[in-house]
């Protein structure tokens, strides 16, 4: 089975309230390249949730790596988290540790020894262009660098899926033509990638990207759902 | 670094829970340095008095007493139940009523009852021995010291019950605490514990870290609190003379709590980390 992730009728609500995920069946496969578009409240970032275990789904099953995950227990998700990148909305990053602390957290809590963990660091930080600041504390970054540190530590354990929220919804247009040209590279080496967004122009600069479409919970074709109003200028909204 | 860097060791309330396990420590402290030497000296005093017993010729007839007494020192001396007698020469019971009587005491025309002093074989009975003595010297009145020793002992023991009482407290006040504190370091970093949980950081590498940070408080606090508790015990001994702080210094247990106490503390205070932190993971989604 070459599927990464697998959702089967997948259901999702929040306490007592209506679901907000709806049979949601989706499968993406080991090393592609995804868009999840859909308005603001469409579900995007619950669907990301599921996958970085934040949340467990109320209802159907979910597979990761070949294995139900659904029922796991919390002794297995260290385990499973460790295959698995975040880049979350708003960072994340914690604000007590430098950059070179930060990125490298992930190798640090999976046990690796602190003679493996300089050299790769180093290397992403050179990757994102951070190199000169690895002793700063992140407040002192502007957003779009946070957002490249960020994902820098999602991409350190070299998961095997790597999941995005708004990547470019804070940062500059430049930034973020630069965020996702980190994204496409590390596509290329092998990485399955899942970006969700509500910026209608993104798939055209991510062409190659397939696209998914959420709407009021439930996945719709995004080639005949209603056509995106188009916009010259990217959204400010947030989601 | 690991995660010891990523939750600095610097969450609000460290002073005041060092205080009260500090506190708590001192007080467990002194309870068992108190419970014990009084242990030791209710049994010293037992094992001394325990075994011995007067016997009093109470006859008004001197001469008639005098009899008696000569009658009652040959039957103890052979008696089985009867380790040694001896009769008490009447200066040294003279001597005896010297605070109540003044110089009267030592009038020889003063009746003073002629007095035996026997000690008991082990598992002697005073009872056979003063109905065999009835025989022989009607007027003799056995004084068992442990009859009278008996209510001290009780008492003893009930202070020795109230010092386990206030350790176990004690005990229990400085895990309720630690639990408390473990609570506030958790909320504090919560959300650096959150994104550490998400990045892959595992329930026991937490746990381990609150050991060893509770750990390391109980032993500090246990020393200091064990350490005061040593001199309020070391003062009170020197006020009692300077012969009962030298006798008690030479004794191992005092020492053996004064180690015991800080590291028990901190035991139990890394023990209890440990299960509070697995808890209050637990209870998360
Ligand atoms: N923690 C939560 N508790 C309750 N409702 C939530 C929670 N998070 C999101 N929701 C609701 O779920 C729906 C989907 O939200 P979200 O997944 O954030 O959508 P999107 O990322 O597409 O904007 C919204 O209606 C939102 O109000
Ligand atoms: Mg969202």
């Amino acid at each position: 089975m070459s599927s990464i992730v697998r959702f089967e009728s997948v259901g999702l609500r929040y306490g007592a309230g209506a679901e907000v995920l709806r049979d949601i069946d989706l499968a993406l496969d080991r090393g592609s390249l995804h868009l999840l578009q859909g308005p603001s409240g469409a579900g995007k970032t619950s669907l990301l949730r599921l996958l970085y275990f934040a949340q467990r789904p109320t209802r159907g099953r979910l597979h990761m790596f070949g294995e139900d995950v659904t029922d796991v227990g919390r002794d297995g998700l260290p385990a499973l988290r460790r295959r698995i990148g975040v880049v979350f909305q708003d960072f994340r990053l914690i604000p007590h540790l430098s950059l070179f602390d930060n990125v490298a957290l992930p190798l640090r809590l999976a046990g690796v020894s602190e003679g493996d963990v300089r050299a790769p660091v180093e290397e992403l930080l050179s990757w994102v262009d951070l190199a000169g600041r690895r002793d700063d504390l992140p407040a002192t970054l502007s957003g779009g660098e946070q957002q490249c540190v960020a994902i820098a530590r999602a991409v350190i354990g070299r998961p095997d899926l790597l999941v995005a929220d708004e990547p470019t919804g804070n940062v500059d247009a430049a930034v973020a033509a630069r965020v996702l040209h980190l994204f496409l590279e590390l596509n290329k080496l092998g990485t399955a990638v899942l970006i969700a967004t509500h910026d209608h122009n993104l798939p055209l600069a991510l062409p190659a990207a397939k696209r998914l479409r959420l709407e009021r919970g439930m996945l719709v074709d995004p080639v005949t759902a209603p056509a995106a109003p188009t916009r010259p200028f990217r959204s400010l909204r947030k989601s | 670094m690991s995660l010891d860097a990523v939750l600095p060791d610097r969450e609000p309330g460290r002073r005041p829970l060092l205080l009260l396990i500090g506190a708590m420590a001192f007080l467990a402290a002194l309870a068992l340095l108190g419970g014990l030497a009084l242990g030791a000296s209710a049994g010293g005093l037992a094992r001394q008095l325990g075994d011995s017993a007067t016997i009093q010729i109470v006859e008004a007839d001197a001469e008639l007493a005098a009899t008696e007494a000569e009658r009652a020192l040959a039957l103890l001396t052979g008696d089985p139940a009867v380790v040694a007698a001896r009769a008490v020469p009447r200066a040294e019971t003279a001597q005896l009523l010297a605070p109540w009587l003044g110089g009267a005491a030592d009038d020889p025309a003063l009746p003073l009852p002629p007095a035996i002093e026997i000690r008991l074989a082990p598992g002697g009975d005073a009872k056979a021995v003063a109905r065999r003595l009835a025989v022989v010297a009607p007027a003799a009145r056995v004084d068992v010291h442990a009859d009278w020793l008996a209510p001290v002992a009780r008492f003893a023991d009930a202070l020795v019950a109230a010092a386990a009482v206030i350790v176990a407290l004690t005990a229990l006040a400085t895990a309720a605490v630690v639990a408390l504190g473990v609570r506030a370091g958790l909320d504090a970093w919560r959300p650096t514990i959150d994104v550490a949980h998400l990045l892959g950081a595992e329930d026991k590498a937490l746990a381990l870290l609150f050991q060893r940070r509770y750990l390391k408080a109980g032993l500090v606090a246990g020393l200091a609190g064990s350490a005061g508790a040593g001199l309020v015990a070391a003062s009170l001994a020197a006020a009692i003379g300077v012969g009962a702080l030298e006798g008690a210094a030479r004794q191992w247990w005092p020492w053996a709590v004064l180690v015991g106490v800080p590291v028990a503390a901190g035991a139990l205070a890394g023990l209890a980390a440990r299960v509070s932190v697995r808890a209050a993971l637990r209870a998360q989604p």
